[in-house]
């Protein structure tokens, strides 16, 4: 098992250890390059701030992320319509949607939202998907941490 | 379950079938190969025992 | 190693390994599934729907660790080039693809009704898009190319170059903004779910490491039975031969 390097057979299997090790660096690095390069493409969504940072001409169809604004939901009189503001923490956008919304849909989560940039006016949602965080516990021992004012909400402490 | 019922319970079925057909299928194949193997065996024995 | 890896060696002994494994899959794999279904509580959110994470995170785990494993034995394949090495990649793949798919197919059922959706180009469900065409690519390999040698060669190749999406699989929460949730398991300062729900998924990882090893086991003693008859056919037919000529 061991590289005998006296031996020819040893020599040849060293020799292929080196190309493996040289050719699998020089893949990681061009795919890491890549990858780099293409940061903003791969990532799904942009928060408030990068929105409000590109100046994104309007009509172009973008996917926005952030979570909901507590008490800032509002359901329109014809039932169907919804506003709401989304939050990265430092800036805000309001946001209308016409059409039903995920079960995870709730002020404080994060959400994504697909829809056309307007700088006029609210952000025109198309589709509204949830986030969910990645604590998961039963419902007894959250109402008993509330009621004992333990739990804070985990978005206050980590924005997504 | 309640009404995600519909979501969980392919979940576990999607599951539980695949495993088994691909666990099944692999352990069935061991059984055929050396089965084959035996059968094989058996008749160089017998070859070489004509001689 | 070289001990072990002597096919016939490794033939013996993984026979007196396998009926054991294969019973304790079969055990932690009922305890854990009930478990998650019948008694751990509902999540504060999610409600039931969340069930499918004792199905969902150990087929995605198992699709990676699988990979993982083919790339490993595949460096010593192209090192050492031992048969036992290959075989093992080989015999690996098919239990790999199940995973993945399997992974997918969960995860898609369980974003219908959570995040809304049942499929979205998010950095961790593209990759992992991706890792069940590597496998089918890996398979491909070994089914187009009937030179045994250059077959085994090439596979190789495939599996340790398409280990590189596996650390982007892993991190792609992490690094880019994802719709898909962080790791859950292994988060800074422990796990972020309560010790009712842990413990039915552990159980459930558990098995499906079982699951893959007997299952893994079995093929890779096809393969090298399969090896075996084939070794024998070529005698018989000499044997054969020489008979003909006297």
């Amino acid at each position: 098992m061991a590289f005998d390097g006296n031996t020819r057979a040893g020599k040849r299997k060293k020799k292929r250890l080196y190309l493996v090790l040289t050719t699998m660096t020089i893949l990681v690095l061009a795919v890491g390059l890549v990858l780099t390069a293409l940061e903003d493409s791969i990532s799904l969504f942009l928060d408030p701030s990068e929105l409000k940072e590109r100046n994104i001409a309007d009509g172009q169809h973008i996917r926005l992320g952030g979570l909901v604004v507590e008490d800032s939901f509002v359901k329109d009189s014809d039932g169907l319509t919804y506003y709401f503001d989304v939050t990265d923490g430092a800036e805000t956008v309001s946001v209308t949607y016409k059409g039903s919304l995920p079960d995870l849909f709730r002020e404080g989560q994060g959400v994504v939202l697909e829809g056309k940039t307007n700088s006029k006016g609210p952000f025109n949602a198309s589709e509204v998907l949830a986030k969910h965080d990645e604590n998961y516990m039963p419902k007894e021992v959250m109402d008993s941490l509330k009621k004992r004012g333990v739990y804070r909400d985990a978005n206050e402490e980590e924005s997504i | 379950m309640g009404e995600y019922a519909i979501f969980v319970w392919p979940s576990y079925a999607a599951v539980i079938v695949i495993m088994i057909a691909v666990g099944f299928i692999s352990w069935k194949n061991k059984n055929r190969s050396e089965k084959k193997l035996t059968d094989l065996q058996s008749k160089f024995d017998n070859m070489n025992k004509q001689e | 190693m070289h001990k072990f890896a002597n096919p016939a060696r490794f033939l013996r002994i993984s026979r007196l390994i396998t009926p054991w494994c294969f019973i304790l899959t079969l055990v932690s794999l009922v305890v854990g599934l009930y478990w998650g279904l019948f008694v751990a509580p509902e999540d504060y959110q999610m409600g039931s729907a969340y069930r499918i994470i004792f199905v969902h995170v150990p087929a995605a785990h198992m699709s990676e660790i699988c990979y993982g494993f083919m790339a490993v034995v595949s460096v010593v394949a192209i090192i050492w080039k031992h048969p036992l090495a290959d075989q093992s990649a080989r015999a690996a793949a098919p239990i790999g693809a199940a995973f993945t798919a399997l992974a997918l197919l969960t995860g898609s059922l369980w974003g219908k009704p959570m995040w809304g959706t049942f499929w979205i180009w998010d950095a961790r469900l593209t990759s992992e898009l991706l890792l069940l065409f590597l496998y089918f690519g890996y398979m491909a390999v070994w089914e187009a190319i009937d030179d045994r040698v250059q077959a085994a060669r090439i596979a190789a190749v495939v599996a340790l170059v398409g280990a590189i999406n596996l650390p982007i699989i892993k991190f792609s929460v992490n690094w880019w903004n994802t719709l898909h949730q962080p790791a859950s398991l292994l988060k800074s300062g422990g796990s972020g779910m309560h010790p009712d729900m842990l413990w039915p998924l552990l159980i459930s990882i558990l098995a499906f490491y079982l699951y893959f090893v007997t299952v893994l086991l079995w093929r890779i003693q096809t393969l090298i039975i399969r090896r075996q008859i084939r070794g024998l056919q070529m005698r018989l037919a000499d044997e054969k031969n020489k008979k003909g000529l006297n």
